[in-house]
């Protein structure tokens, strides 16, 4: 019986395996032929093939690694800038002004502010990007700049009382987000870039 | 295994009908992955040789990559089998039908 195909599953392939048109094109072609279990078997499978084939390559040649370490290193400098960096500038604001800065006490806030903080850093990375062939120093400032002031702020501002973030891993894990929108912002392409 | 199943598909071999070819004659389920690994694997061997196909809509406009056997692969297919045949003569066991 020939079923209706689900276009999630057929949407999913060409990201999963853009490189790799006639796979996709037998997975397309066979699936309604066969069960849903079959159909996500031969993704694993075929992900976990791929992997293991990209890794195997990059033993080979260890310079494909570089830009991943690479993205890595910055991924977790970043984020360990965030929480510290951050840290000691919320301790500085409060030693200067106490008073006068304005703080939020909604902890429930917390989720909508992380998420907020995608999108904008989306934007600072896509910024970043452009910045970066003009000055390397400029997008160090500015990639840390923003990092520590995130932290300040997730830290500081949002909070009257220290104990905003329940724990020093809810506060790693929100700066994450926050560099991870970083990274993903410097790292996409502009429609001006493509035509370029 | 893969090389006969190229072979029994003859024209039309690409990564379906070879994965069906397999569990037709294996009973047992083929990783399409498995079977562009090891076809990828061949290639590189010079076994077989490749060629994209023009896109179909059953398949999404994607095109089909189809694989043929080299004059190597051949041999290698012969030589295979003359191997299997005297590792299995002068067997006991093996000999006589069922066991």
């Amino acid at each position: 019986m020939k079923k209706t195909r689900t276009p999630l599953q057929i949407a999913l392939l060409p990201h999963l395996f853009g490189d790799d048109e006639p796979l996709v094109g037998d997975l397309v072609e066979e699936w309604p032929r066969r069960s849903n279990a079959w159909f996500w078997r031969q993704v694993v499978f075929a992900m976990l093939a791929k992997a293991r084939a990209t890794a195997s390559a990059a033993l080979r040649e260890p310079q494909r690694l570089t830009g991943a370490l690479g993205a890595t290193a910055i991924f977790l400098i970043l984020s360990f800038q965030v929480v510290v960096a951050g840290s000691l500038l919320d301790d500085l604001i409060r030693r200067i002004d106490r008073t006068q800065m304005t703080r939020i006490d909604h902890p429930e806030w917390l989720l909508f502010f992380v998420l907020l903080s995608l999108p904008v850093a989306w934007f600072i990375g896509r910024a970043i990007g452009r910045l970066h062939h003009r000055s390397r120093a400029a997008t160090v400032v500015i990639t840390g700049a923003s990092a520590a002031t995130v932290g300040a702020v997730t830290v500081s501002v949002l909070s009257a009382t220290d104990s905003f973030f329940p724990s020093a891993a809810q506060q790693t894990a929100a700066g994450m987000v926050f560099v991870l929108g970083l990274l993903i912002g410097s790292s996409s392409r502009s429609p001006l870039d493509r035509q370029a | 295994m893969l090389l006969l199943a190229v072979l029994r598909v003859g024209e039309e071999a690409y990564g379906v009908p070879i994965a069906r070819e397999i569990e037709a004659s294996g009973e047992r389920t083929v990783m399409l992955g498995a079977v562009y690994t090891g076809l990828g694997r061949l290639e590189a061997n010079g076994l077989v040789s490749s060629s994209i196909g023009s896109p179909t809509p059953e398949r999404g406009g994607r095109a089909k990559k189809y694989f043929r056997v080299t004059p190597s692969g051949l041999k290698a297919v012969r030589q295979a089998k003359r191997a299997f045949t005297r590792l299995w003569s002068g067997v006991p066991g093996l000999e006589g039908g069922r066991s």
